[in-house]
C-alpha cells in the first residue's frame, strides 16, 4: 500500500463514524489535524505514525462494527470471537478513550518531535507477550494505551480477568513520582486493576519471572486495587 | 476496508471477525518487528506522504470536508447553526447535512434542514416540557436559518457540480 492511501482511508472512516458514532469522528478529526500540524519527523517518527494510524482505523473499523450491533444476541456472537483482553480493550478502555478528552493526546506532539517514543523496552515486551501466550494468556498492546493510559500491556489468564501493567526497570523502581503519576492516569480512565511491575534486568530468568507474576495477579488480584510490585 | 452498513447478520460477523483478525495481525507484527513493521504495510515510509498531507486541502477535499470547514468558520450562518446545534460535532452535522443535500428539491432540502435544526432543541432539551421550549423558539426565525444555511451550502456544493 501506498502511504498516501492512509489519509484517505482516515478520511472515509471519519465520514461513516459521523453516522455511527460522533465521539470516534471527532477523535479521527483531532488525529487528522495533529499530523496534518506536526511537522515531518525522521524516518523513524515516520514508522511511528503511519503504525499508529494504522492501528487507529484497524481498531476503529472493529469499533463501529460494535457501534452498528442491532440485538443482544448478535453482540454475543461478536464477544464469542473476542479474547477477554479484546473485550476489555474495546469496550472498556478504547470506548472511555473515545468519550472523555485524553489529556496526554497533544504531548505525543511533544514526544514525537523529541523523538521520545520509542520503546526501549520493545523487546521485552515482545518476549513477554510471547510467553503468556504460550501459557494460553491473552494481551493486547496498543500506543493509546502505552501512551495516554500508562500501560504497557494488557493480559488475561484463566478467569478472564483483564489487568493493565506498567513495566520498569530497578532504575526507575525509587521514583515515587512515577508511581504517583501511573495510579493517577489509571484512575483518570477508570482502570479497574493495575500492576506496576519493577524488574532487575541483571536477573537471571527476569522474562519468566514477570510471566508469572503477571498471570498470577491477573487471576487473583482484586478490583478497584493497584499494587507495586519488586522482582 | 471501510465498513458498510450491512443487513444480513452473518456478513456482519464475518466483517466484525476479518476487521478483528486484522487488528491482531497488526499487533502481531508491531511485537515481532518493531516499527521495522511498518514496512511490511507501506512500501514508501520515507516518502513525502506526511510533507503532503496537508497540501491541496482545498482542491482535495469533499463536499462534506467543505461543510465541516464552512461550519467552524466565522460566517455569521455558521456560528447561528454552532449555536442551535451545540450538543454535536461538526463531522455529525456535516454528515446530516449531506444527508439533506441529498434531496432532490431545493424545498425538500430547506425542509430537512429545518427540521434537523428543530429536532436538535427537542432532543437536545432532556426537558419533558420541551414543547414549551419549542414555542420560545421562533419557527420563522428557523426557517430563514435553513434557507440561509440551504443557500451557503449550495454555493459551497457548486464546486463540485
Amino acid at each position: 500500500m501506498q502511504a498516501k492511501e492512509i489519509k484517505d482511508r482516515l478520511k472515509l472512516l471519519i465520514k461513516e463514524a459521523s453516522i455511527i458514532d460522533p465521539h470516534l469522528a471527532r477523535r479521527l478529526d483531532e488525529i487528522n489535524r495533529w499530523v496534518k500540524d506536526v511537522k515531518p519527523g525522521s524516518l523513524t517518527a515516520k514508522k511511528f505514525v503511519l503504525l499508529f494510524l494504522e492501528q487507529t482505523i484497524r481498531d476503529a473499523q472493529v469499533w463501529l462494527d460494535i457501534k452498528a450491533l442491532t440485538s443482544l444476541e448478535e453482540q454475543q456472537a461478536y464477544y464469542e470471537h473476542m479474547t477477554p483482553t479484546e473485550k476489555y480493550w474495546y469496550c472498556e478502555l478504547l470506548s472511555n478513550w473515545l468519550s472523555q478528552d485524553d489529556p496526554k493526546f497533544y504531548i505525543w506532539r511533544q514526544k514525537l518531535m523529541a523523538g521520545e517514543f520509542t520503546q526501549s523496552d520493545a523487546d521485552l515486551i515482545a518476549s513477554i507477550a510471547n510467553h503468556i501466550k504460550q501459557r494460553s494468556g491473552t494481551i493486547v498492546k496498543r500506543y493509546i494505551a502505552d501512551l495516554s493510559m500508562a500501560t504497557d500491556i494488557i493480559v488475561s489468564n484463566r478467569e478472564q480477568k483483564a489487568l493493565c501493567i506498567q513495566l520498569t526497570s530497578v532504575a526507575d523502581e525509587f521514583s515515587q513520582q512515577k508511581y504517583n503519576d501511573w495510579e493517577n492516569t489509571l484512575r483518570f480512565w477508570v482502570i479497574d486493576r493495575g500492576l506496576f511491575l519493577s524488574y532487575n534486568p541483571s536477573t537471571n530468568d527476569f522474562v519468566n519471572q514477570i510471566v508469572n507474576v503477571t498471570l498470577y495477579n491477573s487471576d487473583k488480584f482484586p478490583a478497584g486495587k493497584y499494587l507495586k510490585f519488586s522482582l | 476496508m471501510v465498513n458498510k452498513l450491512q443487513n444480513d447478520p452473518r456478513q456482519r460477523l464475518e466483517k466484525f471477525i476479518q476487521h478483528i483478525e486484522e487488528a491482531r495481525k497488526l499487533q502481531d507484527d508491531i511485537l515481532q518487528y518493531g516499527l521495522a513493521a511498518a514496512e511490511l504495510y507501506f512500501e514508501d515510509v520515507d516518502g513525502d506522504w506526511w510533507e503532503t498531507w496537508g497540501e491541496n486541502e482545498e482542491e482535495d477535499k469533499s463536499f462534506f470536508e467543505s461543510v465541516i470547514a464552512f461550519l467552524g468558520s466565522d460566517d455569521s450562518v455558521a456560528l447561528k447553526v454552532r449555536k442551535q446545534l451545540k450538543d454535536k460535532s461538526l463531522p455529525e452535522i456535516a454528515a446530516q447535512f449531506e444527508k439533506c443535500f441529498n434531496l432532490p428539491e431545493e424545498e425538500e432540502q430547506i425542509f430537512a434542514v429545518k427540521t434537523l435544526l428543530v429536532d436538535s432543541v427537542m432532543v437536545g432539551g432532556n426537558n419533558p416540557d420541551y414543547s414549551e421550549d419549542i414555542d420560545e423558539i421562533d419557527e420563522i426565525d428557523l426557517l430563514d436559518l435553513a434557507e440561509e444555511l440551504v443557500e451557503k451550502l449550495t454555493i459551497v456544493r457548486e464546486k463540485y457540480d
